[in-house]
């Protein structure tokens, strides 16, 4: 009996120490770097979930999840109640019918439906979601429609109006075909897959002309609908694999090295962690014909730990456009200084920032992925200035100091001055990511919003200047001119608003609304006119922005007790007939004109308006004739 | 019922059961003041939460496997000893499965987890012995196993030549 359970002991020790030996010889194997790290296979979020289910639940309550989704009654925001909307000459319907989601399309002669197109895909859904189609004899080509869901005012928009383009558009301006464009940062792992590739490159070799909206045959592949796991983390296949050995998971706790199967952002330098990031929140193009070819056959190259740069240019102002398109294409996305003015140009912004080049900064210094508010991907603290004082904080206490504002002020929080609101995007005024020293004289001259005159509403450049070298010191020095050519001495969110290039146009209307600006209330007032002015702007945007800002002061004045009838403009359609547009903004210009303004304080200098408030429209009108003369149109899309 | 190794299962079984409502009472309070610590670390909350649940499980165990081994085990060696694989088991399981939730990682627990199969070990060899006491070695009638008994064991062939 002792002897036949010895045997068994035996046998069993020897068994657990083969198993022990080969499970560790497998161990020690699987923590080196795979041998194809461009070749992993993606695994998807599920997969991901069953290990790192905290990660997970998350990342899914962002709006990356649900930048591409498949249309539901779940996904899909927008109103399809049939209501006929009428812009650039054509009539469009959304509708729910059997429980799908379509657009009609009337014929403009009849008002019969002319064609019906189904809504395949949503993307967006946090800001404003647009909706993808496919046709017919489109085959696996998915084309973004027309009409756009607003989140924030709950209404429809034609993308015509969304985007920074003036009113004389095409109906079909921005459509665009989902495939090769809108797929790469909004998926997971996408891959174009251009089937009839190398027969379009031949035909365009022979110079016969060719339409690659119409003409290029797809059959993409996502590794994931939306912006999942692996788009920041790598395709995790294989990291998945290897780390069902328990013994190798172990072994990487203990020894606190990085897991070489898998990439974490946050342990990665600066530069490829930015990069991260950047592969998206930077617009860029393939770095050379073979990477473009691959992008637009294979897919992307540029992979989570690699460096962006190996893989794409990023577009900067200088940036040479090829030949026989816009040679402004790219410039046009930047201020006179290279400053990024467009979203999605973060990366730029942060590359020109000395916090990054001369620091440590990254994105994730300030965002996160995984906790805080999903709306922007801040952590509470980190809207305020625990941000910046993570790394200066030899100015925590001091700030009031430093900046000359009062320390409850926005003029003391650093982001007002250091990250100003320059960058038009998603229909709103968003902040520059590039962090620098605001330079009120250098601004005016190279054409660009600046952080003082968009707060000070009521002053001048110089007079922003003149204060910076007050305070500050003798670098800061007064404009001479501003870069459009309109006098210094006017009033900066008023020149910016009339005489400005489109985008800057843009920011001062929007600017001018702002509630945690120096002035408010009353101290606002002299602005009416003005917005009332620039809501005939040509750009649809402007008049948006300009409208959002007249309602902002118009609230202002109401609770001082001052108010004029606005209740026109709840009707008021920043895209709608020009004609009805035309009139009630008369409409309310002659109740703003009707109205007393003896408790109003004096426009402030340089307003353009004299003592009853009444615009100088000679010299306004000169302003925008200024604006006109100086810049140039832009239209520009996402 | 006076025999040490039963009294120390029972001992354990009850002292246990109260240290595992407490536990239970404790984990409620975190999920009511959403304590960070517990509330947001899933893996944390899963391990804490097994704790509790095997902890009261086994001590409950441990009070019937104290009944039990009275009834069903003759000799003391095996019973002091199964008693004792059932203490150190009832023990293991839940302590592995809560510092396991202490210093784990985002995907794993600590390396205290291996207390968890350790602890298994010794229930299911406490309990197997159980098992095959109950079929095999069950005390006459009348007869009450004592911590030092020196009857032999009587097994069912002996009792059926004593019968004859």
């Amino acid at each position: 009996m002792r002897f036949t359970t010895g045997i068994i002991i035996v046998l069993a020790a020897a068994a657990l120490a083969v198993a022990g030996v080969l499970l560790a010889k497998g161990t020690f194997a699987s923590l080196t770097a795979p041998e194809h790290p461009d070749r992993m296979g993606w695994a998807t979020s599920d997969t991901c979930a069953s290990c790192h289910r905290d990660r997970h639940a998350s990342w899914h309550r962002t709006f990356h999840r649900t930048m591409t989704q498949p249309a539901s009654d779940q996904s899909v925001l927008g109103i399809f109640d049939g209501r006929e909307l009428t812009y650039w000459g054509r009539t469009a319907r959304p509708v729910k019918r059997d429980g799908k989601f379509w657009f009609d399309y009337l014929d403009p002669a009849t008002g019969k439906t002319q064609v019906s197109l189904p809504v395949l895909r949503t993307v967006g859904s946090h800001r404003y979601q647009q909706y993808l189609t496919q046709t017919p004899a489109g085959g696996d080509t998915y084309y973004r429609l027309h009409l756009l869901w607003h989140m924030e005012t709950e209404r429809w928009v034609h993308i015509n109006g969304a985007f920074l383009s003036p009113d004389e558009q095409d109906y079909d301006a921005h459509i665009a075909v989902w495939n090769h464009n809108c797929i790469f940062c909004h998926n997971t792992g996408p891959v174009p897959n251009i089937v009839n590739y190398e027969e379009l490159g031949q035909r365009e070799q022979r110079g016969e002309p060719i339409n690659s909206a119409l003409e290029a045959k797809y059959a993409s592949s996502l590794a994931e609908m939306g912006i999942a796991c692996e788009a920041c983390h790598g395709p995790g296949e294989e990291h998945a694999r290897r780390n069902r050995n328990p013994l190798r998971r172990y072994a990487l706790h203990l020894s606190g090295k990085p897991d070489p199967t898998i990439i974490n952002p946050a342990r990665l330098d600066t530069a490829r962690s930015v990069d991260v990031c950047g592969q998206c929140h930077g617009q860029r193009t393939p770095k050379t014909p073979v990477h473009q070819e691959h992008w637009i056959t294979r897919g992307l190259t540029f992979r989570a730990g690699d460096m962006l740069t190996d893989h794409v240019t990023p577009l900067h102002r200088d940036l040479e456009v090829p030949k026989g398109i816009n040679p402004e294409l790219f410039s046009l996305r930047f201020w006179p200084d290279g400053t990024p003015r467009l979203t999605a140009y973060e990366y730029q912004g942060l590359k020109q920032s000395k916090c990054h080049t001369s620091g440590e900064l990254t994105c994730i210094s300030c965002h996160t992925m995984h906790d805080g508010d999903v709306d922007g991907m801040l952590p509470p603290e980190h809207r305020g200035n625990a941000a910046c004082l993570q790394c200066h904080e030899e100015l925590a206490g001091e700030v009031s100091a430093h900046s000359h504002h009062e320390s409850e002020s926005a003029g003391s929080q650093c982001m007002s001055c250091h990250m100003p609101k320059v960058v038009f995007g998603l229909m709103d005024v968003k902040r520059s990511h590039r962090i620098e020293i605001p330079d009120p004289g250098a601004n005016a001259l190279n054409g660009r919003p600046n952080a003082c005159t968009s707060c000070h509403l009521d002053k001048t450049p110089v007079w922003a200047a003149e204060r910076s070298r007050e305070w500050w010191g003798e670098q800061f020095a007064a404009p001479a001119q501003r870069f459009d050519g309109a006098p210094v001495n006017i009033v900066d969110s008023i020149a910016s608003l009339h005489a400005g290039d489109p985008l800057q146009r843009a920011i001062a209307a929007r600017m001018s609304g702002r509630g945690d600006a120096s002035i408010s209330g009353a101290g606002r007032a002299f602005l009416v006119p003005h917005l009332l002015l620039a809501m005939t702007d040509n750009y649809p945007s402007t008049r948006r922005l300009s409208l959002h800002s007249l309602r902002s002061i118009a609230a202002g004045l109401r609770h001082d007790d001052l108010s004029f009838d606005t209740t026109v403009l709840d009707s008021f359609d920043f895209i709608g007939d020009a004609q009805t547009r035309a009139s009630q903004v008369a409409q309310v210009k002659a109740n703003w004109e009707a109205m007393n303004k003896s408790q109003l304080p004096p426009p402030p200098a340089g307003a353009l308006l004299d003592s009853n408030y009444q615009l100088e429209e000679t010299a306004a009108l000169r302003l925008i004739e200024i604006g006109h003369e100086a810049s140039k149109q832009i239209d520009i899309g996402e | 019922m006076t025999d040490p190794d039963i009294r120390a299962c029972l001992r354990y079984g009850w002292t246990a059961i109260a240290a595992f409502l407490l536990l239970g009472l404790g984990l409620e309070s975190l999920h009511l003041v959403k304590a960070p610590l517990y509330f947001e670390v899933r893996i944390r909350r899963e391990l804490w939460t097994l704790a509790h649940a095997h902890g009261g499980l086994l001590a409950l165990m441990t009070v019937v496997f104290g009944h039990s081994a009275a009834q069903l085990m003759r000799t003391g060696a095996g019973r002091r000893r199964a008693s004792l694989a059932m203490r150190i088991g009832a023990l293991l399981v839940p302590l592995g499965f809560l510092l396991g939730g202490i210093g784990n990682t985002e995907t794993d627990p600590s390396l205290a987890i291996v207390m968890v199969p350790l602890g298994a070990v010794f229930v299911l060899h406490a309990v197997v012995t159980l098992g095959i006491a109950a079929w095999k070695d069950s005390p006459i009638a009348g007869e009450v196993p004592t911590p030092d008994s020196a009857a032999p064991p009587v097994s069912r062939k002996g009792r059926k030549h004593r019968r004859k």
